[in-house]
């Protein structure tokens, strides 16, 4: 595709004996809002440093704005980074650390001008007098933020950025770095392990996973589809169903029970006879009392349940050998109107357009689903 | 490109980016080269030389043969290893009681039972044998009885007892202050954890605090261990016949001329230095990796038994520092010991003394000056280049290696050194000739000031190391990614940030070199005499008052230098409190 703002193409990185990076290849179009997600030490801030070029591949190329920069040290690259320490210096002031990038290259009064600008930007008029050490995290973050955007990089990328910061000042900060990004149309990357983060700012999320790229795709996609069991524990909570062997299309068995999924849903690749494993979440599963569809109807007894605020998390045993419990989301007035209680026995409803299935090829991380997840390019 | 900011400009500065890598490389190489020159190639030739006869032919080990024939000379390992090894002994347990009363009671005055404590390091370790002689000697304030108020105590002063109180004061303070560190980041919860599973006192005493602080104590041990088994001004003076490896050194380099059995022994005074610091760097590894963790400070509860036991103590060893030392300068300022006390500058005259008097001492003061400011840029750059501009791996930690390794290096041993590569005209190699292009530096206040800088090298480098570790290594990457050179970063921010580092570094270094004797003595010439070797002269001659002065010209000169460091520290704090506070 020729509108690829930004290309990693089969990228790989080694320490030593250590694969930090397997053969890694995605893009991104102008002005995206890209977000890698992963558990640490899955290789997202290695990837990060190799686009910003602090870090030098071992194989594979990248590509920024048409110029192939593999070769090329970070200050050849025009990225902006924010790290997760900030790295402000703490001896000089908001300001001068803005305008840290720019002295030498402008006018002493340009310079002024455009830290002013940047300083408004970012939403800190007034405190540019102020050490770091004298602003809030969240400041300090913003003066991070507009040290970065100062010299107008072609990339902005961001480390880990709101990892330092208490959960209300995140949120916040998540929405101002959303639309000073959409504001700037800067093209950014940014690394995390927190799946929040990543579905409520990114256009696309690319999943990784001990150095591989597992899925990409956009917020709803990685949760509604994700590619593969690691993907759907690490984001969400899913109820895995093992030992599910296939019967017919879109019909599994497991330990005698009957289960139904959308045939176009099924894992391709399975005949019948192969074994698979079967996922809900949560908030999917239905807890009912008798009578309605008897597909994937199933009798339980409630073991735990636990409040969670907006909804209870019920843990419920379907009385089966092989079957694990399932964890079901359901909202209080469904439990007041059921008059359930611990040890009571309900109906469990797993609508078969819910339920995924991970064949025996897509456990150790590559998707055979028919949902677009081979073809890495990106849409931002 | 489209923004709202502005639109990228040229990439300003002295070198393009490709050029700023290439000068990274060139400067880690330097760093290497100037080890290499002041470091490795001494010290090689030291040891080529110790396998060569008079004549400069390949002998083997048969100076060493020589060496071990001769039980007045191989007696001496010994002689050296028991003082060392006594000293140690003595010096620890008192390090550590009072360590552990300044961290972990409540006694008052801590503050200023520390600064008394660290007197010593103040102190050439010639005082320290002058001092003794005054008390301890044939007409000592001990000895005499106070002139004869009280019953005298005679103490069998020369030799190894002498040598061994010397080397107590010497090292007293280096065990303090590592200790008072290992005692300092133990971890309260522990603590909480033990009391509450009811350990008592004592159980808690060997099962959490000795446990936690027993990297600290091995360093202690060997650390005190290195600096009396290299010590050589203290048995200068109180020594006698008693012989040990440093004063044999000394004495078949001056005494006799004899270069190669000086090279010898030096070998030999090198090797259990060597291990002794390879095993403390182990050790200090480990002790690093302890203090990364995290950890709740301790908090003493006062109890009053337990506080007044460690003033008590304290008190004690306070006043015998500053007895010893009071004693010193009032035996510098009677007229004529110990018939005459009148009181005066008599012996600050120095005029027909041997040594150099006032021309020493501002000689001394001259290259303390020039050993700070050059070693201190030198130590930081050094530092800098290995922590900060990670480039061409293999040579960093070549110059790592090289910046630890002077601390294994006794000052004799450096001096000596010196004196066989600097004052080599040249070498022949494989038939050809090759002139030595550092000869220049031969006799003159360069070769003083490098020997300094290399001798207290690596303290230096580890401060500096410490503190540039505490700075975030993406300041780096941040100045890289917005295109601004290493060195600009450098200066803005690196050098403002490790000030107070710096500051530490340059008064370590001018109060070492206005005391260190061992290093000097081999090097200096007749036209730069200085302080520290005219006191060893005036020893030597029998001058042992106008001795007695010039060291307490070099104390207080020290403490002065102290002084100002500390008050500078104090302006510097409330200088970038504002950006130091978080």
């Amino acid at each position: 595709m020729e509108t690829d703002y930004l290309a990693l193409e089969c990228v790989s990185k080694t320490f030593g004996t250590v694969t930090a990076l397997d053969d890694v290849s995605f893009s991104a179009e102008k002005g995206a809002f890209l977000s890698i997600l992963g558990p640490s030490g899955c290789g997202k801030t290695t990837a990060l440093r190799v686009i910003a070029g602090l870090e030098r591949q071992t194989s594979g190329h990248v590509v920024i704005n048409g110029n192939d920069v593999s070769g090329l040290p970070v200050s050849k690259r025009n990225v902006g980074i924010v790290f997760q320490s900030y790295a402000l210096f703490p001896n000089l002031t908001a300001a001068k650390n803005i305008a840290y990038g720019l002295q030498g290259r402008y006018s002493r009064g340009k310079v002024r001008d455009m830290v002013a600008d940047l300083m408004e930007l970012v939403g800190l008029e007034g405190l540019g007098h102020k050490y770091p050490s004298q602003l809030s995290g969240g400041q300090q973050q913003r003066v991070a933020l507009a040290r970065a955007m100062a010299l107008s990089p072609d990339l902005l990328l961001l480390d880990e950025p709101l990892s330092a910061l208490d959960a209300k000042v995140r949120i916040r900060l998540r929405r101002e770095i959303c639309s000073l990004q959409k504001r700037l149309g800067v093209t950014t990357i940014m690394v995390t392990h927190d799946q929040e983060e990543a579905l409520t700012m990114a256009d696309r999320i690319l999943v990784m996973n001990q150095g591989r790229l597992v899925q990409t795709g956009s917020p709803t996609e990685i949760y509604k589809t994700p590619a593969t069991p690691f993907v759907a524990s690490f984001i969400g909570t899913m109820n895995f169903l093992e030992r599910a062997r296939k019967v017919d299309k879109g019909a599994y068995v497991i330990s005698g029970k009957n289960f139904r999924v959308h045939e176009e849903d099924d894992a391709s690749g399975l005949r019948p006879g192969d074994m698979a494993t079967l996922a809900i979440r949560p908030e999917d599963v239905k807890v009912v009392g008798l009578g309605g569809p008897e597909t994937n109807r199933f009798s339980a007894v409630l073991r735990s349940m636990e409040y969670r605020g907006a909804f209870f998390r019920l843990e419920l045993s379907l009385q089966v050998d092989g079957l694990p419990r399932i964890k079901a989301d359901v909202p209080g007035e469904t439990l007041s109107a059921l008059n359930l209680t611990i040890d009571r026995p309900v109906h469990l409803l797993m609508p078969p357009e819910h339920l995924l299935v991970y064949g025996r090829d897509n456990q150790n991380g590559r998707p055979v689903k028919g949902n677009g997840q081979e073809e890495f390019r990106l849409h931002g | 490109m489209d923004s709202v900011v502005a639109q990228p400009a040229k990439r300003s500065g002295l070198f393009d980016t490709f050029g700023l890598e290439q000068l990274k490389r060139l400067l880690i190489f330097l760093a290497l080269v100037w080890l290499t020159v002041t470091v490795v190639l001494p010290v090689g030739t030291l040891l080529l030389k110790s396998l060569t006869n008079e004549q400069g032919q390949f002998v083997g080990f048969a100076n060493y043969a020589e060496y071990f024939a001769s039980p007045a000379l191989s007696r001496s390992i010994g002689n050296s290893l028991a003082v060392a090894l006594a000293t140690t002994l003595i010096s620890v347990p008192l390090g550590f009681a009072f360590a552990w009363s300044l961290t972990r009671t409540c006694m008052p005055g801590k503050g200023m039972f520390k600064s008394i404590a660290m007197m010593p390091l103040f102190a050439p370790t010639l005082l320290n044998g002058i001092a003794l002689i005054y008390l301890f000697g044939r007409k000592g304030l001990i000895t005499k009885g106070f002139f004869g108020l009280l019953p005298g105590i005679s103490l069998p002063l020369y030799g190894p007892v002498g040598i061994i109180v010397s080397e107590v004061i010497y090292t007293f303070p280096q065990a303090m202050l590592i200790l008072s560190i290992a005692l300092a980041i133990s971890d309260a919860r522990l603590y909480e954890a033990a009391t509450s599973m009811g350990a008592g006192r004592m159980r808690i005493f060997f099962t959490v605090t000795l446990p936690g602080i027993k990297y600290g104590l091995v360093s202690a041990f060997f650390v005190c261990f290195i600096l009396a088994f290299t010590d050589f001004g203290a048995p200068k003076v109180v020594g006698g016949n008693f012989n040990i490896l440093a004063t044999d050194i000394y004495k078949q380099v001056i005494g006799q001329q004899n270069f190669i059995m000086g090279a010898v022994v030096s070998v030999v005074l090198l090797i259990p230095t060597v291990i002794a610091f390879i095993v403390d760097r182990i050790v200090q590894q480990k002790q690093v990796a302890m203090i990364a963790a995290k950890s709740v400070p301790l908090v003493n509860r006062p109890d009053t038994l337990r506080d007044y036991a460690a003033l008590g103590f304290c008190s004690m060893i306070a006043f015998a520092i500053l007895a010893f030392y009071a004693t010193a300068l009032f035996a510098s300022l009677v007229k004529v010991w110990p018939y005459q006390l009148t009181l005066g500058f008599w012996h600050y005259q120095f005029s027909g003394m041997g040594g150099g008097g006032y021309a020493a001492f501002f000689n001394s003061i001259r290259m303390s000056f020039y050993s700070a400011v050059l070693g201190t840029s030198v130590t930081f750059v050094t530092a800098y280049l290995v922590e900060k501009i990670r480039v061409i791996a293999p040579v960093r930690q070549g110059v790592y290696f090289l910046s630890i390794l002077p601390l294994a290096l006794p000052g004799l041993v450096i001096g000596l050194s010196y004196i066989f590569f600097f004052n080599a005209s040249g070498w022949t190699v494989m038939g050809a000739f090759f002139p030595n292009p550092f000869n220049f530096l031969y006799a003159t206040m360069g070769i003083l000031v490098l020997s300094n800088i290399v001798h207290f090298y690596t303290v230096g480098f580890l401060t500096a190391s410490t503190a540039l570790k505490q700075m975030d290594i993406e300041f780096e990457q941040v100045s890289d990614s917005m295109g601004v050179p290493f060195y600009k970063t450098f200066f803005r921010v690196t050098l403002p940030v490790s000030l107070p580092a710096i500051l530490e570094v340059g008064s370590y270094y001018f109060v070492n070199s206005m005391a260190t004797v061992s290093a000097v003595i081999f090097l200096y010439s007749a036209d730069i005499p200085l302080a520290s070797v005219a006191i060893a002269n005036m020893d030597d001659a029998g001058d042992i008052a106008p001795a007695c002065a010039m060291s307490m010209l070099v104390v207080f000169t020290n403490i002065i230098v102290r002084l100002a460091y500390v008050l500078g520290t104090k302006k510097i704090k409330e200088k970038t409190q504002a950006w130091t506070l978080g």
